[in-house]
């Protein structure tokens, strides 16, 4: 089957993008995977929190309570905003204050990380994470009629939660009259397309800690997403480790006592946001976030633990990453 | 009393070589219709057999061809190995070593697996 493969570098993670044949007389897949590629760096220059010149940025700098905003800046919120809902206000959009004061105030694209074994026997006490008291969140309001953002002055907003599967989706909307796609924004994927079904998708998931693979997903559509604390993690001056997944109630990076959570979903964003969800919940309650669409927990110490019904492949090989590395 | 005309010429066939011939023919035309029964000539299903066979529709036989490509990479003879653009999604690093000679035509790569993990 002949598919349109692309690979490059965006959001501080590697995207890939693979496109079938248009069944509808459309754009030839190298034309329409350009035009993805080119949505996506847009996508990064408009909500990228480490560019000061980005809109999201400016929002987050606007002393005003309503800002004009994009249509790119309102879905993102909006995605932002729906995952703090579904989730009860576990996995929280408004930390960015927080995030910076725990270290993670410039992109970590290319930088090292922090071995797990270490990061593991210097973590704090373990236990799952809760929304915060405040539920800051709510205070934020999309007007797409008039095209603004509201929200308290000083009142800041990161798109880093669901940005990744939220780009997965919105290239997905394009892609309806193609055989078969595959949009992965580092890790974060939205699989469709009529001949996907049929032949699906194999779609490794990395072990966090041993990066070898864990499990294999046999996807024909929907969602899959991967969230956990083995990138993104860094070393703090006092020697403790920390990582990018915050406890909404303490505003600290959370170990619950899980170190990764691949999620299926009907798209990427709830997938996306049902990993993170899942791993903020610890070991007691992940399980059930994942029950209804399926997924995969791994644990601290490296068990594997696959919920709902899945098919068990072990014909592809991967390569074994460089554990701790930061994407 | 009235006089009969008397016949002139002819004789009444003697019954026993007439019984005989009628026999003689009934088995003849038995015989030929059992020969032609047994040899699965029913002349009475003839005609049917021939109208049926034309009214048959053909028979498409669907062919599934299942092709698999067996690709045998043999080892270049070239020292260097030439760095391949695609690459996984799982992050790694390797240093390669510098090109020498000009790239072996090889068999396309197969595409790397698709792979989620945390980013």
């Amino acid at each position: 089957m002949n598919e349109y493969d692309i690979t490059f570098d965006a959001m501080g993670s590697e995207m890939r993008i693979l496109i079938g044949e248009p069944t509808d007389g459309g754009l030839a897949p190298q034309e329409a995977g350009e035009r993805a590629r080119e949505f996506i760096h847009e996508f990064d220059r408009t909500l990228s929190r480490f560019q000061p010149d980005s809109e999201l940025s400016l929002l987050n700098r606007d002393p005003r309570v309503e800002v004009p905003a994009s249509y790119l800046m309102r879905s993102a919120i909006k995605a932002g905003l729906w995952a703090a809902e579904f989730t009860g206000g576990l996995v929280d959009p408004t930390l960015v204050d927080e995030i910076e004061v725990a270290g993670y105030r410039e992109s970590r694209a290319g930088m090292h990380g922090v071995p797990m074994s270490d990061a593991l026997r210097t973590a704090p006490a373990r236990h799952p994470a809760h929304p915060s008291g405040s539920h800051a969140w709510e205070s934020f309001k999309v007007d797409d009629h008039a095209k603004v953002v509201r929200r308290p002055a000083g009142l800041k907003f990161d798109t880093g939660g669901t940005g990744k599967g939220l780009a997965a989706d919105m290239i997905a909307g394009s892609l309806g009259g193609y055989s078969r796609f595959l949009i992965s924004c580092g890790g974060d994927m939205r699989i469709g397309g009529s001949d996907a079904r049929v032949t699906p998708y194999e779609v490794a998931v990395e072990h966090p800690i041993s990066g070898r693979r864990a499990h294999v997903f046999r996807l024909g559509s929907g969602g899959v997403a991967t969230s956990g604390v083995n990138v993104r993690a860094w070393r703090r001056t006092d020697g403790s480790t920390a990582h990018h997944l915050l406890d909404p109630s303490t505003g600290e990076p959370c170990w619950s006592g899980i170190v990764g959570v691949t999620a299926l979903g009907p798209n990427a964003v709830e997938a996306e946001t049902l990993a993170k969800a899942a791993l903020l919940s610890g070991p007691g309650s992940a399980r059930k976030v994942l029950e209804k669409s399926g997924g995969l927990i791994v644990h601290e110490d490296g068990r594997v633990e696959l919920v709902g019904r899945m098919t068990i492949s072990t014909r592809m090989p991967v390569r074994p990453a460089s554990v701790g590395a930061a994407a | 009393m009235t006089d009969r005309p008397q016949r002139t010429g002819r004789r009444k066939p003697s019954p026993l070589p007439v019984f005989v011939t009628a026999m003689a023919l009934f088995l003849v035309a038995m015989s030929l219709l059992a020969y032609q029964l047994a040899q699965g000539k029913d002349p009475a299903l003839g005609a049917t057999a021939i109208t049926s066979t034309k009214a048959k529709r053909p028979v498409i036989v669907r062919r599934i061809v299942k092709r698999r490509i067996v690709t045998t990479v043999k080892p270049a003879p070239v020292v260097a190995a030439v760095p391949v653009s695609s690459g996984s999604t799982v992050s790694s690093s390797a240093s390669v070593a510098a090109p020498v000679a000009a790239p072996v035509a090889a068999p396309a790569p197969a595409p790397a697996p698709v792979v989620t993990a945390s980013s």
